[in-house]
């Protein structure tokens, strides 16, 4: 449980941060409850670590004047959760059952994002919000929809000379329900499944927009297209909901380990799903 | 007792330890850090079973910080004491490996140790394993028992043909076949109680400092048993004089059984200090992920049962066949938990005219499994316990009635098995010593609203959820052991059993108290201080309990398998009988009185019929420390030793019920309602009996639904870290309901029994009854644990795919 050595520095500002980043051997500290870990087991060896914690500039949860959340890249779980952010259902049902106390406390969403942990809550909500992330480096500004953003295990669109810098939610809407469900791994808190809903009915009793999202199940969080397209148009009946939840793992490679093999992980996908669902729906009214 | 003093014994007072343990206060191993300590890391193999062909070290020792690298082959030592065989005397062969202190020709299990390095800080040590070029060859891998037995499986050593450690049997074999020859029903099944990975808050580690000034050696461990650690390091594996080495114990954070052994890291420590030099200290503290190769694990059996009975409910014979994995090399006692610890006490709490057990030790690439809270007794507990409702479901009666109709009668006690099973190798009888079974039952099943279950059922069932109720009507075996018993080769480690308590009163007044016995949490300090408050009526704050330390302590075993209230306590009792006795006769001498005129209350020594010539404890005591006037032939001080060695074990036993519900669609288990009433004999401080207990349920709660080690096929072990390996968090159990009855012991003056692993033997039978009893009306007979969501939906769909 002893890291290699490595080098160590901290950015006074974000221009400073961008300066040093992009180097090969060179990670991004923002919360470091994943990265350290990793290192500690030496997993993960970086030369050297780029400590941007410090940057008030990137933390903090701001309305934006079109009604959207700006989230900072460097806000905790925790600020997240009693930010306006946790009047979205999927958020306040998928925070609490991130890590621990200490690593709500100390974890960055910003981190979450460009760690792409594939069985990592966050970028699932994020999916299914249509979130946008945004990225700076000295080239500019960049901004990646969720849609784009997460590309592998651990592997995002994010270029090597880019930080994380914001994310951005839609805003709140009165015709909009949205849950998250998922099946922790017991040991790890990771979810073995999880699943995140948004179901808009624009015009009364029809489905006009769904957001489904997965994670855990496959290389990478995904968007269940298949499972969204089956929900148009549709009331959201409970046979209609499990006809679409049945799509859950559609075009996707289910993962297998020691907690879940791939048949049951791809059956209890199908099961969040309808659940995850189900709950979007009864937060509809 | 004197009217200033209030009697403590048997109620709820506040640990006195814990004000220093959760403000952080606590000393333990690692905070140790001594004048010019080095460090020292251990590389551990990453090959379940290969062959070292060389290990090249000229790199590692270039290397910034680095002091020593030292290989198996630098220390002459012997390999590692295996003190307790199975049943040698009635001439059952044990074929034996134990490691060495590193790893020599062979490495039979991820994580062997194979070579170290000392350095002037951990980080360098561990920078330096990294240059440290091994030469394996590797070898084919079984880890599972009973495969490992057969045919073509891959053999771990020359001198265990079929990796067989030794068939070891008990009982009655020909009266037991005959019984299930002739029986009406007779049930088999195959029961997996599979491997667990003890968690002790604080992992193990060890200081080695050779003092070359005076040629002897301290080792500080996190250690149960540091006088037993003395004995086995010098007597048998360095050849050290037993007198040139001290082992101190500081702070335990939890120890489970795993710090009852000797383990090769403490030999290690001590040669790597004396190999350094002037006079350095050497420290090695495992991490966690170290602590799960290189510390014991626990459980791990394959058993096939018969019962066999009749359709009225009563139980004829038992039968039992099971493969103990014991991994690669063999831990201290490693044999002697599943024989004496299991074979033993397999019939349970019940009056089961035959039984028989064979057990087949097993070498496997697996990580040594010795003696985990219970060791032995939750196995058992599980067979019988599934054995019971199998046959109750085959017979289509009352789970409950099953058990009522087979209980050991309470006039029955004390009670000798009648297949031998509590008779020695050595011809030595082991009675239970009482009990009364049905109350504790009857009051479990009350709480738990046993006679609504069909109704609970059909209304979880209308949420989407299988409800399941289990019993586990358990008993133990407590305060090990007469040492008449234990010393019978075979039927323990070969030394005596007994427990010492030092009692001094000194001229201030205030009593220290020492012990032999060896807290890891558990409250040692209080629960004696209480019991010394109550026997000289001198207040707790005036009493400090000591131990830990084979420099100032009495000899004394250690702490484990439950002892420590029954031994422990009866010796610190002995100490204070005889401190009373002088202090009585000297305050004879005092008030010119006959010792026989002299009455004790208390801390107040009073004359007969004249209330007012009187002396307190401190008085004497002063006197007495002074010596200024001493009676012909007595000696100063009150200094007293008392030692105990118990004539029988302790039998505790009670009935826990579990409830749990299962999501159907998705196979999650939730435990819903926890119910123990248990009977542990009288208690010293019953806030620490209900924390033994909720400790206890919960770890065998964690086995029946989440916890398991999970090796591959090639040895590698894929639960290896709390990432993967599940641990019981309180969230996820519900609020215990705890009740008693109470049967004092008759075996020790106290009437105690013992508790510290009375929760664990009981819970997870309770729960994987539950779980069964839940699955059942899919028409499922038996599922094994653990009871993750994987499993029981499969289970779930696999029933419901062979119905449709």
């Amino acid at each position: 449980m002893i890291p290699n050595t490595f080098d160590y520095q901290r950015a006074s500002s974000l221009d400073e941060a961008l300066g040093l980043i992009g180097t090969p051997g060179t990670k991004v500290l923002a919360g470091g409850m994943s990265l350290l870990p990793l290192m500690k087991l030496r997993l993960a060896s970086p030369q050297r670590l780029v400590d941007i914690g410090r940057l008030a500039e990137l933390r903090g949860v701001r309305q934006l004047d079109d009604g959207r959340l700006a989230v900072g890249a460097l806000t905790t779980y925790s600020e997240l959760a009693d930010s306006p952010a946790r009047h979205y259902g999927l958020l306040r049902d998928a925070l609490p059952d991130i890590g621990d106390v200490q690593i709500r406390n100390q974890g960055t969403v910003g981190g979450a994002v460009a760690h792409c942990d594939p069985a990592s809550d966050l970028p699932a909500v994020l999916l299914a919000l249509d979130a946008e992330i945004v990225a700076r480096s000295k080239r500019g500004e960049q901004v990646y929809a969720a849609d784009r953003f997460f590309t592998g295990a651990f592997t995002t669109a994010l270029a090597d000379d880019e930080l994380v810098t914001e994310i951005r939610l839609p805003g709140p809407r009165d015709d909009a329900g949205s849950a998250y469900r998922a099946l922790s791994q017991k040991a790890s808190g990771y979810s073995i499944v999880g699943v995140a809903a948004v179901i808009i009915k624009e015009n009364g009793s029809a489905i006009t927009k769904a957001g489904i999202a997965l994670t855990g199940v496959g290389d990478a969080p995904y968007r269940a297209k298949a499972v969204e397209a089956a929900l148009l148009g549709n009331e959201g009946t409970p046979e209609s909901i499990v006809a679409a939840a049945a799509h859950a793992t559609d075009g996707v490679t289910v993962a297998g380990d020691i907690h879940a093999d791939s048949e049951y992980r791809a059956a209890m996908a199908v099961v969040y799903t309808k659940r995850a669902i189900e709950a979007a729906l009864g937060r509809l009214g | 007792m004197a009217t200033d003093v209030q009697d403590v014994l048997g109620t709820s007072v506040k640990r006195v330890e814990d004000p220093r343990f959760i403000t952080g206060q606590g000393r333990y191993l690692d905070d140790i850090k001594l004048t010019g300590m080095a460090h020292l890391a251990i590389l551990r193999s990453p090959y379940a079973h290969a062959n070292i062909r060389s290990v090249d070290t000229s790199r590692a020792k270039g290397m910034p910080g680095v002091l020593a690298v030292i290989v198996g082959a630098d220390i002459p030592w012997n390999p590692l004491p295996m003190a307790w065989p199975a049943g040698g005397a009635s001439g059952i062969q044990n074929n034996v490996s134990t490691p060495r202190v590193l790893a020599t020709d062979s490495v039979k299990w991820t994580g062997e140790g194979v070579a170290a390095v000392v350095a002037e800080t951990p980080e360098q040590a561990v920078d330096a394993l990294e240059a440290i070029a091994v030469d394996y060859e590797p070898l084919p891998a079984v880890v599972d028992a009973e495969k490992a037995t057969q045919p073509g499986a891959p053999q771990l050593h020359d001198n265990a043909p079929n990796n067989v450690v030794f068939d070891w049997t008990v009982g009655d074999k020909d009266g037991t076949e005959k019984a299930l020859a002739e029986a009406e029903v007779v049930v088999r099944e195959r029961l997996v109680n599979h491997r667990l990975i003890p968690n002790p808050m604080e992992v193990r580690g060890d200081i080695g400092w050779y003092n070359p000034g005076t040629d002897e050696y301290t080792v500080w461990m996190s250690s149960q048993t540091p006088h037993i650690q003395r004995l086995l390091l010098t007597a048998f594996v360095t050849g050290i004089p037993e007198h040139k080495v001290r082992v101190i114990a500081p702070d335990v954070g939890g120890a489970f059984g795993t710090k009852i052994f000797c383990y090769a890291d403490m030999a290690l420590v001590m040669w790597a200090s004396k190999l350094i030099g002037g006079g350095r200290p050497v420290k090695w503290v495992e991490s966690r992920r170290e602590s799960y190769g290189s510390t014991i694990h626990g459980r791990d059996h394959i058993t096939y049962v018969e019962i066999a009975g009749s359709r009225d409910g009563t139980v004829t014979g038992v039968k039992v066949k099971t493969f103990a994995n014991l991994g690669g090399r063999l831990s201290t006692i490693g044999p002697g938990i599943p024989t004496t610890l299991y074979g033993r006490v397999l019939s349970g709490c019940y009056k089961i005219p035959n039984v028989y057990a064979e057990v087949t030790g097993v070498y496997t690439n697996t990580t040594f499994v010795d003696a985990y809270r219970g060791a032995g007794r939750p196995e058992a507990t599980y067979v019988i316990e599934r054995a019971m409702d199998l046959f109750a479901n085959e017979i289509g009666m009352d789970k409950a009635e099953v058990r009522r109709k087979n209980f050991i009668p309470k006039d029955a006690f004390p009670y000798d098995n009648p297949s031998g099973l509590g008779t020695a190798v050595n011809g030595e009888k082991i009675y239970v010593d009482s009990g009364d079974y049905e109350p504790a039952m009857d009051m479990a099943l009350k709480t738990a609203g046993y006679g609504d279950l069909e109704s609970k059922r059909a209304e979880a069932k209308s949420r989407g959820k299988l409800l399941g109720m289990g019993l586990s009507t358990y008993i133990e075996v407590c305060g090990v052991a007469p040492s008449k018993w234990i010393g019978a080769v075979g039927e323990g480690w070969g030394a005596a059993m007994w427990e010492s308590s030092n009692i001094k009163v000194h001229l201030t007044g205030k009593v220290i108290v020492t012990m032999g016995t060896q807290p890891q949490g558990q409250g040692h300090e209080t629960t004696y201080a209480q019991i010394i408050s109550h026997e000289l009526g001198v207040p707790m704050d005036d009493i400090v309990i000591q131990h830990s330390d084979t420099q100032g302590t009495p000899f004394g075993s250690g702490s484990y398998g439950s002892r420590t209230s029954s031994v422990g306590s009866t010796a610190a009792i002995k100490a204070a009988d005889k401190i009373r006795d002088k202090a009585r006769r000297y305050a004879a001498h005092m008030l010119e009185a006959s010792p026989d005129d002299i009455e004790v209350d208390g801390a107040e020594y009073r004359v007969k019929g004249s209330p007012d010539k009187k002396k307190t404890l401190q008085e004497i005591a002063f006197a007495l420390d002074l010596g200024f006037s001493l009676p012909a032939g007595m000696e100063p001080y009150l200094d007293e030793t008392g030692y105990y060695d118990t004539p029988n074990c302790t039998w505790p036993f009670g009935t826990h019920i579990a409830i749990v519900e299962i999501d159907e669609e998705t196979g999650e288990t939730d435990l819903v309602r926890y119910i123990a009433v248990d009977d542990v004999g009288k208690k010293i401080n019953p806030m620490i009996v209900d924390g033994q207990l909720h400790g206890g349920i919960a770890q065998g709660v964690g086995q029946a639904l989440w916890e398991q080690a999970i090796y591959g096929e090639d040895g590698q072990l894929l639960s290896g870290s709390m990432m993967d390996y599940a641990l019981p968090r309180a969230s996820w159990l519900p609020s215990f309901e705890l009740d008693e009855t109470v049967t004092p012991s008759p075996v020790n003056p106290l009437g105690v029994k013992g508790v510290g692993e009375a929760g664990c033997i009981a819970s997870t039978a309770a729960v994987a009854n539950a779980v069964n009893d839940a699955l059942a009306p899919l028409g499922i007979k038996h599922l094994d644990m653990p009871f993750t969501a994987q499993t029981v939906w499969r289970a779930i769909q696999s029933a419901k795919g062979a119905r449709a």
